[in-house]
């Protein structure tokens, strides 16, 4: 996988106490197209501190076409903000 | 026997920016090539922060000027400095280190002492945990610390500083004698360009010459500091791990390098309101008064000059020290270009407990309650919430001095 960081829009369901659990999300691709992503499964949710940057980390996975695709969705907490943050 | 750790962050703001960097997918880590964090030159403030060690090997040095840098290495990667970023890794790094004893003390942004000595019995071999931590900032933050492992403050210090990046190094006492004394005597703290040069004219060279060094002989020739840098090059440090809520601030100052040089009093005086309201502003959130007011002119031919006046009472309004900081640029200025302007305040005294002067000008208390609430919109909605109607439509910035407008404050004021 290959670190994107790029912003996305991201429809997140938030409960309780608990982390954020993202549901969907739309991803503009360098060409401008843009795709919606349904998340199958979260695998893992992580938190980090890379830079003193608080975030999480959804390893996740997708059906995208033909193939099941792995990536990871990054939740900047301070900025409450969604990446695609690799794939 | 104590312990204490000094933990350093290697070039702390290149490696903190290249960690940011690398997070976003940027493909190059800045740290292993010839890179520097600089300042804008167009406004200035064109100095080197912080280099990389590739960057070193070009004769690239801290507080040069990016033209020089330039000239030694063509191909010199250029980044600017971001402090809230800087903030939040520094924040990071000592809430890591928060963990392992209650008395850390900041030093300086990227710099903390830790008092490891209470803590041996809950985490074992100080060695073993130094490398620990440097391992859970490596991992964790993204950046290679050093640790230095001693039993006093001037020794870790030293100790980290031996050999960079990414290592634990103890100077115990013991080890004084073959790992600090052969360096130069320029390497040892608080001996800068300057003392090494006296030192180096009376044939002392090394830390050892130092150390073995007469130390009436020293005080003789630079008085106290002779005794001080005798005693650190002895290791002999008995300084206590503070924490930072426990250090009392004796001054507050800001200044600024002015993007074109200031021939008139007009602008001068713009520009010393706008550190003036950030000075007074800080003098209050500290809930002191002072009674010793500073201003201080760089000009353009690198020449700093100073002038002080000492109050009769103690004051804390903005209004009030600005009067007193362009009656005392009337007093020094000399009419030449300005490069540089500070202000600063010292002599403190508690705002709580303020002797009234009979001899006040205006109503003070309508000026307290004016400041209180400026302060007050400032904190809650942004330093340039409420501005002086003197800055409306002009190029000055409002409130200068600092790096930012939040809490950066390169020694002291962090959250404890």
């Amino acid at each position: 996988m290959k670190i994107l960081a790029e912003p996305i829009d991201a429809i997140v369901k938030f409960k309780g106490r608990d982390k954020p659990n993202p549901f969907k999300f739309l991803y503009r691709d360098r060409d401008g197209v843009a795709h919606e992503i349904k998340i199958d499964k979260i695998i893992s949710v992580e938190e980090v501190q890379i830079a003193g940057i608080r975030a999480y980390i959804y390893r996740c996975q997708s059906q995208i076409g033909d193939t099941c695709k792995l990536y990871e969705l990054k939740y900047l907490i301070s900025e409450c903000r969604w990446e695609l943050y690799k794939m | 026997m104590r312990t204490i750790f000094h933990i350093d962050a290697n070039s702390a703001y290149l490696s903190w920016t290249a960690a940011a960097m690398l997070e976003k997918g940027y493909p190059v880590d800045i740290r292993e090539i010839p890179s520097v964090i600089s300042g804008d030159p167009k406004n200035r403030h064109g100095i080197i922060l912080a280099k990389s060690i590739p960057s070193k090997k070009f004769g690239i040095a801290t507080g040069q000027s990016l033209f020089e840098a330039r000239q030694k290495c063509a191909s010199l990667a250029v980044y600017p400095p971001d402090y809230d970023l800087y903030m939040l890794c520094s924040n990071a790094m000592y809430d890591i280190l928060c963990d392992y004893s209650s008395l850390v003390e900041r030093y300086s942004i990227d710099e903390c002492f830790l008092d490891y000595t209470e803590s041996k019995k809950f985490f074992g071999d100080p060695l073993e945990a130094a490398h620990r931590i440097r391992e859970r900032i490596k991992k964790e933050l993204g950046f290679t610390v050093n640790i230095g492992v001693s039993n006093n403050k001037i020794l870790a210090k030293m100790g980290g500083e031996l050999k960079k990046p990414d290592m634990v190094h103890t100077l115990w006492p013991a080890e004084m004698e073959s790992k600090l004394w052969p360096l130069p005597v320029g390497e040892l703290f608080m001996v800068g360009r300057a003392t090494a040069q006296k030192l180096r004219k009376i044939n002392i060279n090394t830390i050892g010459d130092l150390a073995n060094s007469d130390p009436q002989h020293m005080k003789a020739l630079l008085k106290s500091h002779g005794q001080l840098i005798w005693d650190l090059a002895n290791g002999i440090d008995h300084s206590p791990v503070f924490l930072n809520s426990q250090i009392i601030q004796k001054g507050v100052g800001n200044s600024t390098t002015i993007a074109y040089d200031v021939t008139g009093s007009t602008d001068a005086y713009k520009i010393l309101l706008a550190l003036t309201e950030r000075v007074s502003m800080r003098l209050r959130k500290l809930g002191y008064m002072a009674s010793l007011v500073s201003v201080s002119i760089k000009t353009t031919g690198f020449i700093r000059y100073s002038h002080q006046a000492k109050l009769q009472s103690s004051i804390n309004s903005t209004s009030e020290i600005y009067g007193l900081v362009c009656m005392l640029f009337d007093q020094c200025w000399k009419g030449e270009p300005i490069r540089h302007l500070g202000v600063s305040l010292s002599d403190f005294s508690a705002a709580s407990s303020n002797q009234l002067s009979m001899f006040d000008k205006s109503n003070p208390e309508k000026a307290e309650r004016l400041d209180k609430t400026i302060d007050a919109i400032r904190k809650k909605y942004g330093t340039r919430s409420i501005i002086r109607g003197v800055f409306a439509n002009s190029r000055f910035n409002p409130v200068q001095g600092g790096t930012n407008d939040s809490d950066f404050i390169m020694m002291g004021g962090y959250k404890q």
